[in-house]
């Protein structure tokens, strides 16, 4: 018998089998999360961007509206590899204003895989946060240029620097060529300093793992570091934080918060903090540490390192908190609702039993317009009325949606299904759309 | 189908998000299936839908024919599935869960284990050929390459696999 026949008659079994691979439950919720996505990105274009997330991987899209000032562009073409690497500093005035003042380092190290060609162009690069500008280079047969994601930066011994990586994708108008430039935005915990050299971690399109080591030049940021012990104590509606500490680095301002643990509530976070100096200007945050029961928060702001402001105040205006006698959220499986809650922005839409698990439907409503949070409301682990403690099961999500009238999110929570409950279910709530909103500000210098 | 799409995609392309969560809908099965034969599991299959979704809502005013939507969708999916196989250190367990058919349980195993070890061009176009019982001009939309060129990979990919499984093939 002829071999490819054959082979195409053993394809035909196979193929049955594909065709019963088993569909998730979830693949609707993880659609509506892709939409989620995609909208929240277009939506921080024109928002300032607000980031409070733990030590995580940040997706953002570089935004690409810059308004490129002439010494600035002069410094750019003083490094002609680098000019086109303007475009991705995007609105971070504290990368402007160290490309202005000749802080980028560059590097031209190259790796070519398989035809694809991998080059790490310059860095900007203090103490605590650096952003590596990378360009890859497709070969003519690929369709569409390769791209490098999953990053990760370890010191000589292979061990992972504790830090915080943010990427994106490039552009929508990149797409076409085979050259790609990017960037990625690396912010060491607080404290922590980059090694003498470094290797950087890249997955890249179609050809796997690349590492690229590289020299940092600390000459070019030594004593450059300014710590101010502020101190200062900040009392609004009864609770208390500290501001310990700010401290200012060419690219990051970093301020460390610490929470009053004698406090009546529980602070969840700082909706909008801002740095402002004398003239009105503000800087904004793009990374937050800490959340829920942690007493020490970090805020990561933009730097205005350079432009040497005479004064720098922090301020801000909603705390996201709630009494610690109310952090507790009860609801009921059979009668589909919550029994208790803080308030009633919560509540069970619907409560639906699959052969595999119970999928809990949760509106939260009455958000504000500024109230972008994307709240989980509750942890992984709950405790029937029988007092056994369980898990939720993987897979839930919270979907944001936006629109004129009202702003709500959408909770979606999956517990384990071969499991039987007594009801009612008690969690343990992580975030809640309760602030206290008033404006408070602090001198910073 | 077709018409109906093309007007979905016209509707989605002026804003209209239901239109495109309809058209998301339309695909989401076949989206998945391709995704779990690349990366084997539900949790990683519904991620590979997720940033399938994401990416194809942000760049679908790119996409010049309407007609090509389901193509297209395709190709961003398996651009998505090559650079997480290729990123992956681990090899994934080759396993389908699925009842039996015509050959034993052992012999899909192997089959699926060689056919993940092809080179990612030759699997896809496998996959879409056999799998997904695309024809060969919207294979090669898909891979974005002349439909002789996906003749030949086809044949290389059935070659491979042949010599692959030793001679009893």
């Amino acid at each position: 018998m002829d071999h490819e026949n054959e082979l195409e008659r053993i394809f035909e079994a196979e193929k049955d089998a594909f065709k019963h691979i088993p569909l998730s439950p979830h693949m609707d919720l993880h659609i509506e999360l892709g939409i989620q996505k995609a909208k929240r990105l277009r939506r921080l274009r024109r928002r300032k961007w607000s980031a409070c997330a733990a030590v995580a991987i940040l997706f953002f899209s570089f935004i690409f509206s810059v308004r490129v000032s002439t010494s600035f562009a002069s410094a750019v073409s003083r490094i002609p590899v680098l000019e086109q690497l303007v475009k991705l500093i995007g609105s971070d005035p504290g990368l402007t204003a160290a490309v202005e003042n000749e802080f980028m380092q560059p590097i031209g190290l190259s790796q070519v895989h398989d035809g694809v060609k991998f080059t790490v162009d310059g860095i900007i690069v203090d103490e605590g946060r650096m952003n590596v500008f990378y360009t890859v280079e497709s070969p003519e047969a690929y369709a569409k240029p390769a791209d490098a994601g999953h990053f990760h930066m370890t010191d000589l011994s292979g061990r992972t620097l504790e830090a915080t990586i943010s990427y994106g994708s490039a552009g929508d108008d990149q797409e076409k060529g085979r050259i790609l430039h990017n960037r990625v935005d690396i912010n060491l915990v607080e404290g922590k300093v980059f090694p003498d050299r470094v290797i950087l971690e890249a997955g890249i399109t179609q050809s796997g793992e690349w590492k690229i080591e590289f020299p940092i030049d600390h000459t070019r940021f030594a004593h450059m570091k300014e710590k101010r012990e502020i101190n200062s104590k900040v009392e609004v509606a009864g609770q208390a934080f500290t501001i310990v500490r700010a401290t200012i680095y060419p690219t990051r301002i970093a301020v460390e918060i610490a929470i009053d643990p004698s406090n009546s509530m529980q602070i969840f976070a700082f909706h909008n903090l801002e740095l402002v100096n004398e003239n009105g200007e503000r800087l904004s945050s793009y990374l937050a540490t800490g959340s829920g029961s942690d007493l020490r928060r970090t805020v990561y702001f933009q730097s205005n390192y350079f432009t040497r402001p005479k004064e720098l105040y922090l301020t801000g205006e909603h705390i996201m908190a709630l009494d610690k006698e109310q952090l507790e959220l009860k609801l009921s499986l059979s009668e589909q609702k919550v029994l208790k809650a803080p308030t009633d922005q919560v509540s069970i839409e619907s409560v639906q039993q699959t052969k595999n698990e119970w999928k809990i439907t949760m509106k939260i409503k009455g958000l504000s317009d500024w109230d972008h949070h994307g709240y989980n409301i509750v942890g992984q682990s709950f405790h029937d009325a029988a007092g056994q403690a369980f898990e939720v099961s993987s897979g839930g999500g919270t979907l944001m949606e936006w629109s004129s009238h009202e702003d709500e999110e959408t909770r979606y929570i999956y517990l384990p299904g071969e499991q039987a409950y007594a009801d009612p279910l008690t969690f343990e709530i992580t975030d809640y759309p309760t602030y206290i909103s008033k404006p408070f500000k602090v001198r910073i210098k | 189908m077709e018409e109906k799409v093309a007007e979905l995609v016209e509707a989605a392309k002026r804003g209209n998000d239901d239109a495109f969560y309809a058209l998301m809908q339309l695909h989401k099965e076949r989206l998945y299936r391709i995704a779990y034969s690349y990366l084997k599991n539900e949790q990683d299959s519904l991620e590979a839908l997720q940033e399938t979704t994401f990416r194809a809502y942000r760049s679908l005013r790119s996409l010049k024919e309407p007609n090509y939507f389901s193509t297209w969708l395709i190709r961003i999916l398996l651009n998505y599935c090559a650079d997480e196989t290729a990123r992956r250190k681990r090899p994934i367990e080759a396993t389908v869960d699925g009842p039996q058919t015509g050959i034993g349980h052992e012999d899909r195993i192997t089959l699926n284990a060689v056919i993940d070890r092809l080179d990612p061009r030759l699997r896809q176009v496998v996959v879409l050929k056999y799998y997904e019982d695309l024809t060969l001009t919207e294979v090669a939309r898909v891979m974005e390459c002349p439909e002789g060129t996906v003749k030949t990979w086809l044949h290389k990919a059935l070659q491979s696999l042949r010599s692959q499984l030793g001679k009893e093939w």
